[in-house]
């Protein structure tokens, strides 16, 4: 009988073949599954480093909120301010001149240009901005705000940095861009408490320093060297912790307990349920169109 | 095969008298009157309409000059009538000799009938011939020639007689009185003797009593000028209905006109001496007033030709410019009053000759000259009443007007401003913006208070002149005035108004806009879209920082914004109501209203029939007799009334352009408009016409010589002598 058959070839037309039934398989079935293809194989060490620089942003933002809380609690001058946010920009400069490889002097006049219309911008704005929510309560502001910081460190882009590196190819998210308004909207609320103009224009200036440039710092910092990146987040912790003890124990408390859950428990955890994955491609999956080819 | 034939009968003939020619209009759908076959036209009825009967002895006296009389007539019939129909002689109905309504029949000549055919007469429904006698002897037959008298119409007409009746009167009942039953009919060239006959006795219309009117099918009057499809598919719920009663009750209603032509043109009818001298008594006292009225019309219209002369010549400059657009409202109310005084002898005059003929039609013409007058002179009516009101009591409504706005004025508005710039009832107002936004209306209100205080000594004159005016120009005169002056003495309310409504929209159009940049979109407003959008990070970052200041301030702008849009919209709803009030002053159709209570027969709505029974037992005892009549040939009578409109009926046509003003989906996209911030138009001001006034847009000025004019009133006003139309003729 089975010479007599021809044998069954899996093609999609032609209709059914005689002498076999309708869904029969042969033994070439599921012969180009790749299981797993895209996973990538991850180490524990790698990870836990990898994921210094999620707990360094951490620290980042917990410093910006001490800076905050002090401001508020009239314990930091607008002087002092003033001068720490003249300090960022020329560090931040310092360290992208000397970590970049791209730049030149027509890029760095632009730069120049756009954060002097911005700090102008930002001075003009300033006695609006002071009296915005005088008519709210506090609690509502400080409900909002840690709200809005929770959410900017939620939905932030862990990956790259929203100000761009030249030569940067990704298009913002949604989830980045909402960060991005999340803490300037954040900073503008806690500014707004603050007794007067010079403290606003101050703390804006520094929450807006931070949070737009520090990404785009660390990131060519990590490119420059890992070892560098490594020292600085450990350094940024040891402020952060130092600090926040001396300010409240019970946030101590939870920033230590957040840190070692970042470094320590997720990783383990990861790599742990890693052995879990199963992804099935094959054939039968759509194209996908690659776009991203770059010379 | 039967025939159905109806007769209209009018009620006035239906005394006992003699045999008569009877008069009327054959009425025939157009479908049986292209078919030739008699089988097809079967089915259609006949209709007769009889208007008047003239005796043999008048029949005779007119002689040849009866086609020549009836085609005068003719030619007066409006021409929808005279388009399907004309005024004919119908036929020759005979009086019966008997009480009880049977039928004689002479021997002698059905013997002689039987002699010479050898047949009996009675030998088929299409060739049948019948020999009927009445009292008199004459010999009425379809084929054979009457005795002379339809000879002689015969000879003198030229045409073909393609119909004609024969029958003779039956006395149904005491209030019925007599009919005429019809035996045979004479239908392009085919006898048709085996009818189904139907009498419906009408009482005939006249003017000043009733007429007869079909409803509203049949008209187009209402509710075409607001329906959007296009033609066909209104022709096509236009089914030509089996039933054509348009001819019959424009016939019905023409008979009277035809009566009295036709009495008029045989026999002129002779009055008694103390007629005439009454006649010329009540002409004479019509031709004074008719000068009277004519000379004060003139003498108003060269003033307001003086008028607008001297306005003609200052148009070009500015102060007219800005006077007209802030007195809109007076304006157009000036414009419409001058165009109905100059006009009303126009429409009084307006008379139709073909309008005579037909009731429903004089009706509707009457209706239409006398509203213009009525309605002038019923609103000046009204603004003498409430001027001589006015005049009285003007101190006290001055004193009243000053306290009651120097009590909104300053217990409630100012105090309002002041509360907002605090922070009421919870609302989270920026201070600043609130003080900047408080201290701006405040010192417009106070400036402008002071301003209006100080013209408080002249304010008694304006209340008087609003008095006066309405004594000689009307009440609406003195309503549009206020409306105007309201207007202009809140200029500081809509002032304000305005500007926060411009800083309220553009800080909600700001504000959606960026929370649309946030979503990565943009409004196309070519498309009317949202479209996507790709955006660099500084045009984010300023956008968040810009958008954070709008939305917290955005309540503080939306507090003021509500409550001048409280007080404006108030005023606006204060003067929206007065226009309704001339609106409705002008559109009621006064004349309607009066002659509907006083005759409310003259506004017929629809038709209704009453059916009496009737026996007929006469019948089986001529069957038994004679087997010559026609076997049952059934009769039915009934009686034509017509119902009457309520007076919502009458007057809801005239009304019907406030739906119209006021459409249903305003409510939701006004209150979208009030949120948005953008203005609030006034929905009876932007219509293109003052309704119900009568006058299209733009009516010309007139300008006709002081003569003519004055010739014209008098004739119009002496055209209304209710002897006018005796004298003319």
């Amino acid at each position: 009988m089975e010479r007599a058959q021809r044998r069954w070839r899996k093609v999609a037309y032609g209709g059914m073949q005689p002498g076999y039934d309708d869904n029969h398989t042969d033994d070439t079935f599921l012969q180009e599954m790749v299981m797993n293809a895209n996973v990538v194989k991850r180490d524990m060490l790698k990870v836990m480093l990898d994921s210094v620089s999620i707990s360094q942003y951490l620290c980042i933002v917990a410093l910006v909120v001490l800076v905050w809380t002090h401001t508020l609690n009239s314990t930091i001058t607008e002087n002092f301010l003033i001068v720490l946010d003249i300090t960022l920009v020329g560090s931040g400069f310092f360290i992208l001149l000397l970590t970049a490889k791209m730049l030149s002097f027509n890029l760095l006049l632009s730069y120049a240009t756009k954060i002097s219309f911005f700090t102008t911008g930002l001075y003009v704005l300033s006695p609006i901005y002071h009296t915005l929510t005088r008519s709210i309560s506090s609690d509502s502001i400080w409900a909002l705000t840690t709200f809005l910081v929770i959410l900017h460190l939620f939905l932030h882009n862990y990956s790259g940095s929203t100000i761009k590196a030249p030569g940067a190819l990704e298009n913002p998210t949604l989830t980045s861009n909402i960060s991005l308004n999340a803490s300037i909207v954040a900073s503008l609320l806690i500014a707004s408490r603050l007794p007067s103009r010079l403290l606003v224009f101050a703390i804006i200036l520094f929450s807006l320093q931070v949070f737009l440039f520090a990404p785009l710092v660390t990131y060519c910092l990590k490119k420059y060297s890992f070892r560098l990146h490594l020292f600085v987040s450990f350094l940024l912790m040891a402020m952060t912790l130092t600090w926040v003890y001396r300010l409240h124990k019970l946030l101590f408390v939870v920033l230590l307990g957040l840190l070692v859950f970042v470094n320590l428990v997720c990783p383990y955890w990861l790599i742990r349920i890693q052995e879990y994955k199963f992804e099935i491609n094959g054939p039968w999956d759509e194209a996908k169109l690659c776009f991203n080819i770059t010379d | 095969m039967k025939r159905k034939c109806r007769v209209w009968w009018p009620r006035h003939l239906s005394q006992p008298h003699s045999s008569s020619f009877l008069f009327g209009w054959f009425v025939s759908s157009s479908s049986s009157s292209s078919s030739s076959s008699s089988s097809s036209s079967a089915s259609v009825p006949i209709e007769v309409v009889v208007a008047f009967s003239i005796d043999d002895a008048a029949f005779s006296s007119i002689g040849s000059d009866l086609e020549g009389i009836l085609h005068k007539i003719n030619k007066r019939m409006p021409t929808s009538l005279q388009d399907r129909c004309g005024l004919s002689m119908l036929g020759y109905c005979s009086a019966d000799a008997s009480s009880n309504g049977e039928l004689h029949l002479d021997r002698e000549l059905v013997d002689g009938y039987r002699q010479i055919n050898g047949t009996p007469p009675n030998s088929g429904p299409h060739t049948e011939q019948q020999i009927l006698k009445d009292r008199s002897g004459y010999r009425i037959c379809g084929c054979h020639n009457v005795d002379g008298l339809l000879d002689q119409y015969k000879t003198s007409t030229k045409s073909n007689l393609g119909q004609l009746v024969y029958g003779s009167y039956i006395y149904i009942s005491r209030n019925l009185g007599w009919i005429p039953k019809l035996h045979h009919i004479h239908w392009d060239m085919h006898i048709a003797s085996d009818l189904d006959l139907h009498v419906l006795i009408y009482g005939t219309p006249r003017f000043g009593g009733h007429h007869f009117y079909l409803g509203s099918q049949h008209s187009s009057e209402n509710a075409k000028t607001i329906s959007r499809k296009p033609k066909w598919v209104e022709d096509l719920g236009l089914k030509k209905s089996a039933l054509d009663l348009d001819s019959v009750i424009l016939a019905i209603n023409c008979a009277a006109a035809a009566t009295l032509f036709f009495e008029q043109q045989v026999s002129p009818k002779r009055h008694a001496l103390w007629f005439h001298y009454v006649h010329m008594y009540i002409t004479m006292i019509w031709q004074l007033l008719a000068v009277c009225v004519a000379t004060v019309s003139t003498s108003i219209y060269v003033v307001l030709q003086l008028l607008y002369f001297l306005l003609s010549h200052v148009s070009d400059s500015f102060i007219y410019a800005t006077f007209e657009n802030l007195f809109i409202h007076t304006w157009k109310n000036i414009r419409v009053r001058c165009c109905q005084i100059l006009y009303w002898p126009v429409f009084l005059q307006n008379n139709d000759s073909r309008s005579e003929s037909c009731v429903e039609y004089a009706e509707k013409s009457s209706l239409l000259k006398h509203s213009m007058w009525l309605s002038v002179v019923i609103d000046v009516l009204f603004g003498n009443l409430f001027g001589l009101a006015l005049l009285t009591h003007a101190d006290s409504v001055c004193l009243s007007i000053f306290t009651i706005s120097g009590d909104i004025t300053n217990n409630w508005w100012l105090i309002s401003c002041a509360r907002l710039m605090g922070n009421p009832a919870g609302f989270k107002l920026n201070t600043e913006l609130a003080g900047v936004l408080g201290t701006l209306s405040l010192n417009t209100i106070q400036i402008w208070s002071t301003l209006w205080g100080s013209m408080r000594f002249i304010f008694i004159f304006f209340i008087k002149g609003l008095a006066i005016s309405g004594i000689l120009f009307g009440f609406t005169t003195p309503a549009s005035l206020t409306i105007d002056l309201i207007t202009v003495s809140t200029t500081h309310v809509s002032s304000l108004h305005w500007l926060i409504s411009l800083v309220y929209s553009r800080q909600i159009q700001a504000t959606t806009a960026l929370w649309r940049l946030f979503r990565g979109q943009k409004w196309n407003p070519l498309r009317e879209r949202l479209d996507s959008y790709d955006y660099t990070v500084e045009q984010h970052i300023v956008g968040s920082l810009l958008f954070t200041p709008l939305l917290l301030l955005l309540p503080t702008t939306s507090a003021f914004y509500m409550s001048f849009t409280i007080i404006n919209m108030t005023i606006g709803f204060i003067c929206m109501l007065i226009e309704v009030v001339i609106s409705v002053i002008h559109a009621t159709p006064y004349i309607k209203i009066f002659l509907w209570l006083l005759w409310p027969s003259r506004f017929p709505c629809g038709i209704w029939f009453e059916i009496f029974p009737i026996e007929s037992h006469d019948k089986e005892v001529v069957q038994e007799r004679i087997d010559l009549e026609t076997t049952g040939s059934d009769i039915l009578v009934s009686c034509l009334h017509s119902y009457t409109y309520n007076i919502g009926e009458l007057v809801g046509p005239d009304f019907r352009y406030l739906h119209s003003a006021v459409p249903r989906s305003s409510i939701s996209s006004l209150v979208y408009r009030v949120f948005s911030g953008r203005s609030l138009p006034s929905p009876l001001y932007n219509l293109p016409f003052v309704p119900g006034a009568g006058l299209p847009p733009k009516m010309p000025w007139m300008s006709i010589p002081l003569k003519e004019y004055w010739f014209l009133c008098r004739d119009a006003v002496f055209a209304c002598n209710p002897f006018h139309s005796h004298a003319k003729s």
